[in-house]
């Protein structure tokens, strides 16, 4: 709403009406059609309100800057179009020889409009294509809406008015032939800097920065010739009071906005600035500083100017303009400052390793400035429309300045030594047409040949073997049009990007073959809330659920706003999702799935906590104070205040958050069913997270603040006080996975687990349906088949080490039994190695259907076994174990969850 | 030193003096053939070499 009102209403809506004023004067005769006008003036104002009306209520195609439905946009293309027509016939039948350079930029930002707006409105939405192929040309697009319409039409405007108002000639034609040739050669390529570190290919990246620094040349043209034609004149202009006097103190301040905030643009577009910057407010910054500081406020200044003329009245109040300038240079530099430096801030927190949420709340008092920065511009809006409309009621009489008159006649005809390059024919053809439609081929046509060749083909991570994204289920499908409905992608960027600790903070870096079912694509330009193209399996629905409800329960410095028509009343009266909200977890679920199993392999399943956890006394005390800040930051919208797994969360959960009072927990190392876990332990289980539950990993928050919340959870049962914590117990050498081990260990999973976790390790036993944990909720038998993540499977991994133990030592308050006096630790290795194999069948079969080359699988199934068991990353792995198939077990039944999306 | 100052001086006046001015009648423009500043043509330059320099040097990821 915001950026469309701004770009098609506060911009382009008075500037086709200065078209009608300044063309007409610039071509010597009327517009051509001139009663075409007041059908435009409807139209347009017919689409504002259509269009506006569309994104409220949630009618959105999901293309940032060109969101309209196809109703708005047909409103639009048909005014745009009108006025195209009638601006080049006016202007190829002028009677004025001369034509001038504001001509040059207007007929220019007419042609390269009436191109983008088919690009924009039928190619990006309906013309298919894979999602990055999508968001290059979006990139383009979004780019063209700034660079190639706002821009030039702006500059024509500034063209115009400087010289007129500042009562100068302008400073030097060859000046404009540079400033505008070079803009119209430069601009139309610069587009894909909006998705550096993307999947796009790196040529064409490389492209787009290399041009996007070339506009410093135009950009420094065009200043030079405005400040040249107000040089001698700065004292009558600065110091005067009459209308012509502000039109030339706002234009020449959207000069200054020009020279600053197009130079942040360019440097921003460089790959170490865009490291530190992008998806900041820093951007933001810029787009401000460009579209309100120079175009917006270059648009006012022209008003200014033709206002009393229209309305053949003085200026009301000088008074009112003056504070209208000063409340703007008041507004725009606290607005762009701030914006620039919390970027920096957010930035450079990122670039630390901050946890993301930690770098959102640091934002918070920066936004209050901006709002009030906003505000005092707005004030000085409010009382340019005042001054207006006292202007036409009430103002004195106007008559043009007689220096104009007397300068007119003074000066030499016009018409003289005009060169080809400035011709309507050049600029509509060369920088129109030929400009355009090179861009469009380079940065858009060669760079999609090689992308739509990619096809949906990714690497898988695990494996690093070649297999194929699957497309979305209709549930997915249907989540994917919610989520563009809900305007998610305005705050969640979906791409990974190898810089800036990403990669440790979200997971693997994006690739182009996962994004080929994404049209219109996802990746956006911001992130208000952290990067979601990782998140599936990452939390358990309950978590989302809880999530949509209310963010402050889960997150509580969440910014993000509550959901509730995504929920209806469940029988208990408890909110459940409704099929908008159910469709939108399943989305959520899939996104980052098309990469394979590759949680289990990034997210460190041997994590340690080294000697630093070894807490030493007295330094405790200081500890439970900032755990107590911690804990009321990350863990009490689940665990509660008290610590007793009541957090206003809880009840959206299956997996009900741990009760700390019972001082029970269910992974430790120390041997007994319900011995107290080690600091250590409860460091992995922290920073790792329990997959399929909705605890997520905290590995993002300093370990400082791991250790001190887990002195504060200590504090919650008394058995911390009464018992002391025994020593872990010693994991022997992992023998030798074979053949041997296998068979053993199938034969001791059979006699001792199958009764819970079924004959296959589905977690299916005939025990398994009664199991109840100490805190009285349903327990689960873990399904040894699944993915890392998945809702049902292992919480901690497949890693032997982790495994040995949980047998061992059995789970705390539930039903899973140590086993450390009933089996010898060679048992318990082959019963490991069993329930590891269960994992690598079923990670083998869900390769293979997703397109594992067969050359490949031998190899995959030896990496896979690499990744879970110590013994085979050493080597000590059976030949014939990575030769062993399953083909009993069917992927139907490995996966669940795709079973339930595909209904 | 007072010379050359006048002498740029007059220099400058006389060149600003026969810079032709063109009159665009209707909207009363007036717009002087004028010169791009040789500082300018400079940034042009650098601009352009390291635009090359860039391009080549970052054509794939290093």
């Amino acid at each position: 709403m915001h950026v469309n009102g701004v770009i098609f209403g506060a911009f382009s809506t008075p500037l086709i009406g200065l078209l009608y004023y300044l063309v007409p004067r610039l071509c010597g005769r009327p517009m051509a059609a001139e009663r075409w006008g007041w059908w435009e003036l409807a139209v347009w104002n017919l689409f504002l309100i259509v269009g506006s009306a569309s994104l409220m209520m949630g009618y959105n195609i999901g293309f940032e800057a060109d969101e309209y439905p196809w109703l708005p946009s047909l409103l639009r293309f048909i005014v745009l179009g009108a006025v195209t027509c009638q601006v080049m016939v006016t202007v190829f039948r002028r009677k004025e020889s001369g034509f001038y350079v504001a001509l040059w930029y207007t007929m220019a930002a007419l042609t390269w409009t009436v191109l983008n707006l088919i690009l924009g409105n039928i190619i990006l939405p309906y013309v298919p294509m894979s999602g990055i192929t999508n968001t290059m040309l979006h990139g383009l697009f979004i780019h063209y809406v700034v660079g190639l319409w706002i821009t030039p039409a702006g500059l024509a405007i500034l063209y115009y008015f400087t010289p007129v108002s500042s009562k100068g000639p302008l400073f030097s034609h060859r000046l404009s032939l540079l400033g505008f040739w070079t803009i119209a050669l430069f601009y139309p390529f610069v587009g894909l800097h909006h998705y550096l570190f993307s999947p796009i290919p790196y040529s064409h990246q490389t492209i787009s920065i290399m041009t996007s620094m070339m506009l410093i040349i135009p950009v420094w043209a065009v200043v030079t010739n405005m400040f040249g034609t107000a040089k001698g004149r700065w004292g009558e202009i600065l110091g005067g009071s009459s209308s012509d006097n502000y039109a030339a103190k706002f234009v020449l301040l959207a000069t200054l906005y020009y020279l600053l905030g197009c130079f942040q643009g360019s440097t921003e577009a460089l790959r170490r600035m865009q490291e530190l910057t992008h998806f900041t407010d820093f951007v933001i910054s810029h787009s401000h500083a460009t579209v309100f500081g120079t175009f917006v406020i270059g648009v006012v200044g022209a008003m200014y100017y033709v206002w009393p003329r229209v309305t053949g009245r003085q200026l009301w109040s000088s008074k009112l303009a003056s504070w209208h300038i000063w409340l703007f240079i008041f507004g725009a530099t606290l607005m762009f400052t701030g914006l620039s430096v919390q970027g920096l801030i957010q930035g450079s927190m990122l670039e630390f390793g901050a946890n993301f949420v930690d770098t959102v709340k640091e934002m918070k008092p920066w936004w209050f400035t901006r709002t009030l920065a906003g505000a005092t511009m707005d004030v000085g809006l409010i009382l340019m429309v005042i001054n207006f409309y006292r202007t036409a009621r009430y103002g004195k009489p106007f008559t043009e300045p007689s220096a104009a008159v007397t300068e007119r006649l003074e000066a030499r005809p016009a018409g003289e030594n005009v060169d080809w390059w400035s011709q309507p024919s050049a600029v509509f053809i060369v920088a129109g047409l030929g400009f355009f439609f090179a861009a469009v081929f380079v940065q858009g046509i060669r760079p999609a040949m090689i992308i739509e060749k990619i096809g949906n083909k990714v690497q898988d991570i695990a494996t690093g073997d070649t297999i194929e994204a699957t497309d979305y289920t209709p549930l997915e499908q249907r989540g994917r049009h919610v989520y563009i409905r809900e305007g998610c992608w305005y705050c969640h960027s979906q791409y990974i990007r190898p810089v800036t600790g990403e990669t440790s903070r979200w997971g693997p870096v994006a690739q182009a073959g996962e994004y080929d079912f994404d049209q219109p694509q996802m990746l956006s330009t911001r992130r208000i809330g952290p990067d979601l193209s990782r998140v599936g399996r990452k939390y358990a629905d309950g978590w989302h659920i809880a999530h949509h409800w209310n963010p402050r329960h889960v997150v509580p410095d969440s910014i993000m706003p509550r959901f509730p028509w995504l929920f209806t009343k469940g029988k208990d009266g408890t909110p459940v999702l409704n099929e908008d909200g159910k469709a939108l977890v399943a989305y959520l679920q899939k996104l980052g799935t098309n990469i394979g199993d590759w949680r289990e392999t990034f997210a460190p399943t041997r994590l340690s906590g080294g000697q630093a956890i070894q807490v030493a006394p007295d330094t405790q005390t200081e500890l439970v104070k900032l755990g107590k800040q911690v804990y009321g930051r990350r863990c009490v919208g689940c665990h509660g205040v008290n610590g007793d797994g009541k957090g206003p969360s809880a009840e959206f959960f299956k997996t009900k958050p741990r009760d700390f009072t019972s001082g029970v927990f269910k992974f430790h190392s120390t041997p007994g069913a319900n011995s107290l876990p080690t600091d250590q332990d409860l460091f992995i289980t922290i920073s790792h997270g329990l997959w399929g539950t909705p605890m997520p990993p905290w590995y993002s928050i300093p370990a400082e603040q791991r250790i001190a919340v887990i002195q504060y959870i200590k504090t919650f049962s008394t058995r911390w006080q009464t018992e002391k914590v025994l020593p872990p117990i010693i994991v022997p050498p992992e023998p030798e996975v074979s053949m041997q081990s296998l068979k053993h260990g199938r034969e001791v999973f059979q006699a001792n687990c199958s009764v819970c976790h079924g004959a296959e390790g589905h977690g299916d036993g005939p025990a398994a349906a009664g199991l109840m944990d100490m805190w009285g909720h349903k327990e689960t038998p873990a399904n040894y088949t699944l993915p890392a993540g998945s809702m049902g499977g292992v919480k901690l991994g497949h890693d032997g080490a982790h495994l040995f133990k949980t047998v061992m030592n059995g789970i705390g308050g539930t039903a899973m039994p140590p086993f450390a006096g009933s089996l010898k630790p060679q048992d318990v290795w082959d019963t490991v190695h069993f329930i590891q194999s269960l994992r690598v069948d079923a990670h083998m079969q869900e390769l293979q259907q997703a397109g594992l080359a067969p050359a490949q699988e031998q190899a995959a199934r030896k990496r896979i076994w690499q990744n879970i068991s110590a013994a085979a990353d050493e080597g000590n792995i059976e030949t014939a174990v990575m030769e062993i198939g399953r083909p009993d077990i069917k992927l139907a039944q490995v996966s669940p969850r795709h079973q339930e999306n595909g209904k | 030193m007072n010379d050359e100052t006048d002498t740029s001086t007059e220099a400058q006046e006389s060149r600003q003096a026969e810079d032709p001015v063109f009159l665009y009648k209707d909207s009363g423009i007036r717009e002087k053939h004028g010169h791009v500043p040789l500082w300018l043509w400079g940034v042009v330059v650098a601009l352009l070499i390291w635009g090359v320099y860039y391009t080549i040097a970052y054509w794939s990821p290093r």
